[in-house]
């Protein structure tokens, strides 16, 4: 006989330890999750409190709320991913769909790609000399938005473009064959497939802007009150945490501030989800 | 007898590949011409260069001409897209939108810019009595099409291309990834609807093809071997080659 009718009893215990490797990353990772947040909001919550949120700062930030550190964030990260997100998916789009693979593309994505590897003090360095400076937009709400949207921009192309390339080749097959111009197929039967991905990223994106201190420090400036317009200074939550704390003004309002921020990706997150559920229920109607 | 659809001395390359290489036949109206002939011989390529898919192949050329009712759907003032839907294809995966029953079968009307709602309810009840999937599906228009078996998703993409109200119906293995009694309706239908439109068939065996053919084409790498009516095609064909395969002693 040439193949033994039992399976060697060590190919078992190899698939017994592979399994346990796997099983202790995935606990690892969540462990530092629940821990990071857990932390984070065990020391925060407590300074929460209703004034907390609505109040304007005093003293720094030692005292009072700080209501327009989450409208500073609110407005940027916003303002950055609508800047971001028609041109990063637009991009994905004409990579995916108008193009063959040809030396343009691969300059494109490298390009995108070499752009994700940049740090983002070099953003914010780029963002101060052109945006607030050259341009002369000063320190305000669209200097942010603008060097943030470009730090997330290859982001949002990198996931919409995979998400894109998920698209069966069929759906555009049947899509043509039915009579579908180029756009049409690309609006009705690749974009409404890809959208959970797109989103996804949009997503990813808003976490990376609003979580982000040098780039914002730069461009956006550390003013403390209520942002007026788009060329007023503002200060985000991150930045607002990151200053209380380094510069030793109040830790338990830096924690409660890194705790409202936290909640506010959570609460963008959960929210962006159930939008998608919604929208991907309706498109099984009529 | 005018012919829906004629090949003038057609060649097809994709890239440096030579698909289709000098092929000319002509097809009067409501027949089925069935296209057969082992893998890689241009099937899909004979089909697809109908209603100008092809071009979708990078790097896609052409010489000769391809012509529904005498015109070229070259002709720089053919619309594309009317083309197709004019000629619409079904493939031999059951491809069904990620959308409802109803607005799978409406998708190619609402390409076509069609909103007003009796039109398409009246379509969509059409199309779906046609494709023999009517009865089985009325009382779930609005449910997901994805949900529906892989016999019931083909006689939607027949239903989606029926719903076109389209001359020619092209046909790629459209039975090869289903079962043998769905495999018997469609045929059925295939021979059924040939009384309104001018269907074209890759068939998925040479049974298949003997049963439902008017007309039969056998491709062999790109070239057009043999041509001529079913029964001639089958019982007494010219070519040696032809034959052969027909009798499975192809090698």
């Amino acid at each position: 006989m040439a193949y033994s009718q039992q399976t060697a009893r060590g190919d078992y215990a190899v698939q017994r330890v592979a399994f346990g490797c796997i099983w202790v990353a995935a606990i690892v990772t969540i462990a530092v999750l629940v821990l990071i947040i857990g932390v984070i909001l065990g020391r925060g919550l407590p300074s929460v409190s209703w004034e907390f949120l609505v109040g304007s700062p005093q003293d720094m930030g030692r005292a009072g709320g700080i209501f327009s550190t989450i409208v500073g964030t609110v407005v940027v990260g916003v303002l950055a991913l609508l800047i971001a997100a028609p041109l990063g998916v637009g991009t994905a789009i004409y990579l995916t769909e108008y193009t063959v693979e040809s030396r343009l593309t691969r300059a494109v994505r490298f390009g995108t790609e070499s752009l994700a590897g940049v740090p983002s003090i070099i953003f914010g360095l780029f963002g101060f000399i052109f945006f607030v400076t050259y341009l002369g937009l000063g320190w305000s709400v669209l200097a942010g938005s603008l060097t943030l949207a470009l730090m997330v921009l290859p982001t949002i192309i990198r996931v919409a473009e995979e998400s894109i390339r998920t698209v069966p080749r069929g759906y555009r097959d049947v899509s043509y064959s039915l009579g579908a111009t180029r756009w049409q197929m690309v609006t009705t039967a690749v974009l409404p497939s890809a959208l959970p991905g797109i989103v996804t990223g949009i997503i990813l994106a808003f976490g990376r802007a609003v979580s982000e201190t040098a780039v914002v420090i730069f461009t956006a400036g550390t003013a403390l009150n209520l942002p007026t317009s788009l060329l007023a200074p503002t200060r985000t939550m991150a930045v607002h945490f990151y200053i209380l704390a380094v510069e030793g003004i109040s830790l338990p309002n830096a924690y409660a501030t890194g705790a409202v921020l936290i909640l506010t990706i959570l609460l963008i997150n959960v929210g962006a989800n159930a939008l998608l559920h919604r929208l991907t229920r309706q498109r099984t109607r009529r | 007898m005018t012919n829906k659809i004629e090949f003038k001395n057609y060649s097809l390359f994709y890239s440096d590949a030579q698909v289709l290489d000098d092929v000319s036949l002509a097809v009067p109206a409501n027949q089925v011409l069935v296209v057969f002939g082992p893998a890689g011989g241009g099937k899909s390529g004979l089909l697809r260069s109908i209603n100008r898919m092809a071009e979708l192949e990078p790097n896609e050329r052409h010489t000769g001409d391809v012509c529904i009712d005498g015109r070229s759907v070259f002709d720089p003032q053919v619309d594309v897209a009317a083309l197709r839907r004019r000629a619409p294809m079904v493939f031999t995966q059951p491809i069904p939108l990620p959308m409802s029953i109803y607005e799978n079968v409406v998708y190619g009307l609402r390409l076509n810019g069609v909103r007003d709602r009796r039109v398409l309810d009246e379509t969509v009840e059409r199309a779906l009595r046609d494709a023999t999937l009517w009865d089985e599906v009325k009382d779930r228009l609005d449910s997901s099409a994805l949900a529906l078996s892989g016999g019931q998703q083909q006689r939607l993409g027949i239903a989606r291309a029926l719903a076109l109200d389209p001359e020619v119906l092209l046909l790629d293995t459209p039975t090869a990834a289903l079962d043998p009694i769905t495999t018997a309706r469609i045929e059925e239908l295939v021979v059924t609807l040939r009384e309104r439109y001018t269907i074209v068939v890759v068939p998925h065996s040479i049974q298949q093809a003997m049963r439902i053919a008017d007309v039969a084409a056998f491709m062999l790498q790109g070239k057009l071997i043999e041509f001529g009516p079913s029964n001639q095609i089958f019982l007494s064909p010219r070519d040696d080659r032809t034959e052969r395969y027909i009798t499975g002693r192809f090698g």
